[in-house]
């Protein structure tokens, strides 16, 4: 649905997306996942026809985004990463502009209204001004204008940014439950984001691909290991050890957080069963037992240093 | 065309929502009373006074025809006004567009940038038309009293629109430059001031670049048309004007993503 092959985009002589290639099938969701400055914005510009690229091919919907930019912006819905919002105008006015600049049919247009409005929960300030309403129903109507064509393709622009959590939530759920009919992309430098919502990841940094890969895999495959933390009540000096000794376990580190003391264990494998069997049998109480991911800012660092050292090896091999 | 008038729409409603057409309309209705007021007061004296004399001296008093110098009178200033107003409603536009974003939803919708444009000027033309419009009351108020010739009137009113809509052109592409409106407005000042004292500079010149300089006046070309006299060179000057803007606003807003 949506093809990405050898884009790249300089601003002068600023290159803010470099080689990057990658594909977004029917019915998908993809996260294109990168701190700031990586060139998520730039890619999805143009994606959406806003920006030209400097080199390289962009297809949408089985339209070259350069030859036949209109059969392309048809078929869209993008959500900039700010809202396109007149201040001036209500919610129901600007939606109905929307609707008609979409070109949907005139007949359509107070019904997908009505639609949108429902879908993003801004049934109650449908006759507000745009101007008075607070970041997230901005956000929310940004996302209800994206809609409001009924469009195969959405381009999403960091979609939850000035939520509070429970709109997150929200939000996330209204995505996914977008997802299977449309093809969705969006961008975000959250990784919780990406989990909860996008069945696959395409990590960009300095406007390259760093990883492409399910966010599971991806919390997982770099470590090579299960990460867990356990919490247990038991005399902490027997504890440490008792937990090393469970076969599979590699390492066991301490961790105190919010005052309470935990334990991090790191080992291949499902370790998990085999923790609890031991915590069990020595008669001790068990708090807690999960799976940590690694956040962000983990893979971040650990994509970027591990990388060189990977090719070092292969060199060396 | 659908398009076209969605965005003409919405135009108009930003520049009555937002933007200060109220506050222009009412400036210049407030002046253009006051100006047509105070000429209609002195031609009336000055005939007045004629009729005086040709009594005293004796001889058929000279024919004066009262509504066409008035109104003629009239057209220049409303000409002026319009053109020191016409930034105030230009500015936005497309500065705004850009500002908050908009022009990002704008630019990946279906919709032809030359639709964009054409939008835009007929939503300033018709907040124009509106104003200009109200004034036709001042030949229908001298009607009530003598005779006016509509017919040349009418001329004067069109050619005041058109001289309006090449102005608005220019100022929509001043407006489509930058993302800000004060530097929007003060460009167009700028702009419409050169454009109405050009041919001064021509004055003082001779020969051929002295006649350029008169024939680039928004001015030069109204004297005609105010009078009532239609003169094909006139129109033609106004429609390439308005032609011209628009074609380099339509450009300007095409390269805007070239040039980020
Ligand atoms: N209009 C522009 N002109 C020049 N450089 C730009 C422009 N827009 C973006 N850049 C540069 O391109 C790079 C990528 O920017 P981009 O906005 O795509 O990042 P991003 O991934 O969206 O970041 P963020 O998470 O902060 O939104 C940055 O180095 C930025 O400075
Ligand atoms: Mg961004």
């Amino acid at each position: 649905m949506i093809q990405v092959e050898h884009l790249t985009k300089r601003y002068g002589p600023n290159t803010a997306v470099q080689d990057l290639s990658f594909q977004v099938a029917p019915g998908e969701i993809l996260g294109l996942l990168g701190p700031n400055g990586a060139g998520k914005t730039t890619t999805l510009r143009v994606l959406a026809g806003f920006l030209p690229a400097t080199e390289g091919k962009v297809q949408v919907a089985g339209f070259d985004v350069f030859e036949q930019p209109m059969e392309v912006k048809r078929r869209i819905g993008y959500l900039p990463e700010l809202p396109p919002l007149y201040p001036e105008m209500s919610v129901e006015g600007y939606l109905g502009f929307v609707a008609r600049l979409k070109r949907l049919p005139p007949r359509q247009v107070p019904g997908r209204i009505d639609a949108v409005l429902e879908q993003c929960s801004l049934g109650e300030v449908q006759h507000r001004l745009l101007g008075r309403l607070s970041k997230g129903y901005r956000q929310r109507v940004g996302l209800a204008q994206v809609l409001i064509h009924d469009p195969p393709v959405l381009i999403l622009d960091e979609p939850t940014a000035g939520l509070d959590p429970r709109q997150i939530l929200e939000v996330r759920q209204l995505i996914k439950s977008l997802g299977g009919s449309r093809t969705i992309i969006l961008s975000t430098h959250i990784l919780p984001e990406v989990s909860a919502t996008c069945g696959r990841v395409v990590i960009i940094n300095r406007g390259q691909v760093v990883a492409v890969d399910t966010p599971e895999n991806l919390s997982r495959r770099r470590t090579g290991a299960e990460r867990l933390l356990v919490r247990i009540d038991g005399p902490a000096d027997q504890v440490k050890e008792a937990l090393g000794a469970v076969p599979g376990v590699a390492a066991v580190q301490e961790e105190i957080s919010d005052g309470v003391t935990g334990w991090q264990v790191e080992g291949p494998g499902d370790l998990g069963p085999a923790l609890a069997r031991e915590v069990v049998q020595r008669g001790w109480g068990l708090r807690e037992l999960r799976p940590l991911t690694l956040s962000l800012e983990d893979i971040f660092i650990e994509l970027t240093t591990a990388e060189p050292s990977a090719e070092g090896e292969e060199v060396a091999a | 065309m659908r398009a076209v008038a969605n965005i003409w729409r919405r135009e108009l409603l930003s520049l009555f929502a937002a933007a200060p057409a109220y506050v222009v309309l009412a400036v210049f209705l407030g002046l253009a009373g006051f100006f047509f007021y105070n000429i209609l007061v002195a031609v009336v004296n000055q005939t007045f006074l004629v009729d005086f004399r040709s009594q005293q001296f004796g001889g058929p008093p000279p024919p004066i025809d009262v509504p066409s110098i008035v109104l003629r009178g009239y057209l220049g200033i409303a000409a002026q006004l319009l053109l020191f107003l016409m930034p105030l409603l230009t500015m936005s536009s497309l500065a705004e567009e850009r500002r908050r974003g908009t022009m990002e939803l704008l630019l990946t919708s279906p919709l032809g940038v030359g639709q964009l444009v054409l939008g835009k000027f007929l939503a300033v033309l018709a907040v124009i038309a509106l104003m200009i419009g109200i004034t036709f009351l001042f030949p229908l108020l001298l009607a009530t009293y003598t005779k006016v010739e509509f017919v040349a009137v009418a001329a004067g009113y069109g050619g005041l629109l058109l001289l309006s809509g090449g102005l608005a052109a220019l100022g929509l592409f001043v407006s489509s430059l930058t993302d800000s409106q004060v530097i929007a407005a003060v460009l167009g000042f700028g702009l419409m001031l050169l454009l109405g004292v050009i041919h001064l500079g021509g004055e003082g010149a001779q020969g051929a670049w002295g006649e350029l300089l008169k024939q680039l006046s928004v001015f030069e070309h109204f004297q005609d048309l105010a009078k009532g006299v239609v003169d094909s060179g006139d129109v033609v000057f106004y429609l390439s004007l308005i032609a011209l803007g628009l074609f380099l606003t339509y450009r300007s807003v095409e390269t805007l993503r070239w040039r980020g």
